[in-house]
């Protein structure tokens, strides 16, 4: 592991003013960026052949299985 | 977890190999992995789903750190596995956002008016910033495509250098003169178009006047 030592970000410190040692994991990130812009993080496709693909042959479906439940139901 | 024992960070330490090694790669989770995805977070607002395939990958890894079916040679490895995927998601972080920059910085590069007006530099300045930038992250791309199985973080501290200078250029775009170069070059088109319509009326007219007089 070729660690740089230093924890600083580009971009995120910059833009919301906070410390990034005061987050621990994904979750905490995404609960902060949620909170700040208001709404739920969608996930970005990122076509690029320079950004790996990590073995994977399937893409991914956005499915919203609280809408599909509901609508089986007919509620 | 069964871990067991004394650490200075008051979590417990393992007699399990393969389990302290886990340690480190949380440790490098944490130090490395959460800036560089707060950083994308940060630039795009959304979560790219690369990185969610690498985290996707990990966790299988992990998992078998824990299968007490298999020999510790194995578990190891299976934690080495892990670290070469956290270290590909840190690499696509910090990759998604230059191609991001990119697509911002390119935009205006080839736009010769745009880059003239729109930028809080000289246009030599933002030429040369933009090769520079552009020298880096070649440097990067090559320091990467050599490390391919080695070390795939070789080439992070180089992305970010390259990346810093593409936010120097990004920053230096004004974002007040690029909306108002828009409506005033319609205007100024709109008004070559008029007079390019009057001169040619003028043409036609003394051309007519020229007909009936001889």
């Amino acid at each position: 592991m070729a660690g740089e030592g230093g924890q600083k970000t580009i971009f995120f410190e910059e833009k919301y003013g906070v410390d990034i040692a005061r987050f621990r994991s994904i979750t905490d990130v995404d609960s902060f960026v949620e909170e700040r812009l208001g709404r739920k993080l969608e996930v970005k496709q990122i076509n690029s052949n320079i950004v790996s693909k990590s073995g994977n042959l399937f893409g991914i479906i956005k499915y919203d299985v609280q809408r599909k439940f509901r609508r089986m139901l007919g509620i | 977890m069964s871990a067991e024992g004394d650490s200075s960070d008051g979590i417990s330490q393992s007699e399990d190999r393969p389990v302290n090694r886990l340690y480190e790669f949380f440790d490098y989770y944490r130090s490395e992995f959460i800036p560089a995805y707060a950083d994308v977070l940060a630039f795009l607002n959304k979560k790219p789903d690369e990185t969610l395939y690498e985290i996707e990958q990990m966790l299988s890894h992990i998992d078998k750190v824990f299968d007490p079916t298999l020999d510790e040679k194995l578990r190891i490895a299976n934690v080495d596995k892990a670290i070469g995927h956290l270290e590909r998601a840190i690499l696509d972080c910090v990759k998604i956002i230059w191609i991001e920059i990119n697509n911002k910085i390119d935009l205006i590069y080839n736009d010769t008016p745009r880059r003239r007006y729109c930028v809080n530099m000289s246009e030599s300045e933002f030429t040369k910033k933009y090769l520079e930038y552009n020298e880096l992250l070649s440097a990067a791309r090559r320091t990467e495509l050599e490390s391919v199985g080695i070390s795939p973080s070789k080439s992070i501290p180089e992305y970010k250098k390259a990346i810093l200078l593409g936010k120097e250029l990004l920053e230096s775009i004004d974002s007040d003169k690029l909306n108002n170069f828009g409506f005033f070059s319609r205007i100024l088109s709109l008004k070559s178009h008029a007079i390019s319509f009057a001169l040619g009326c003028a043409a036609s007219l003394f051309a007519t006047y020229l007909y009936a007089r001889f």
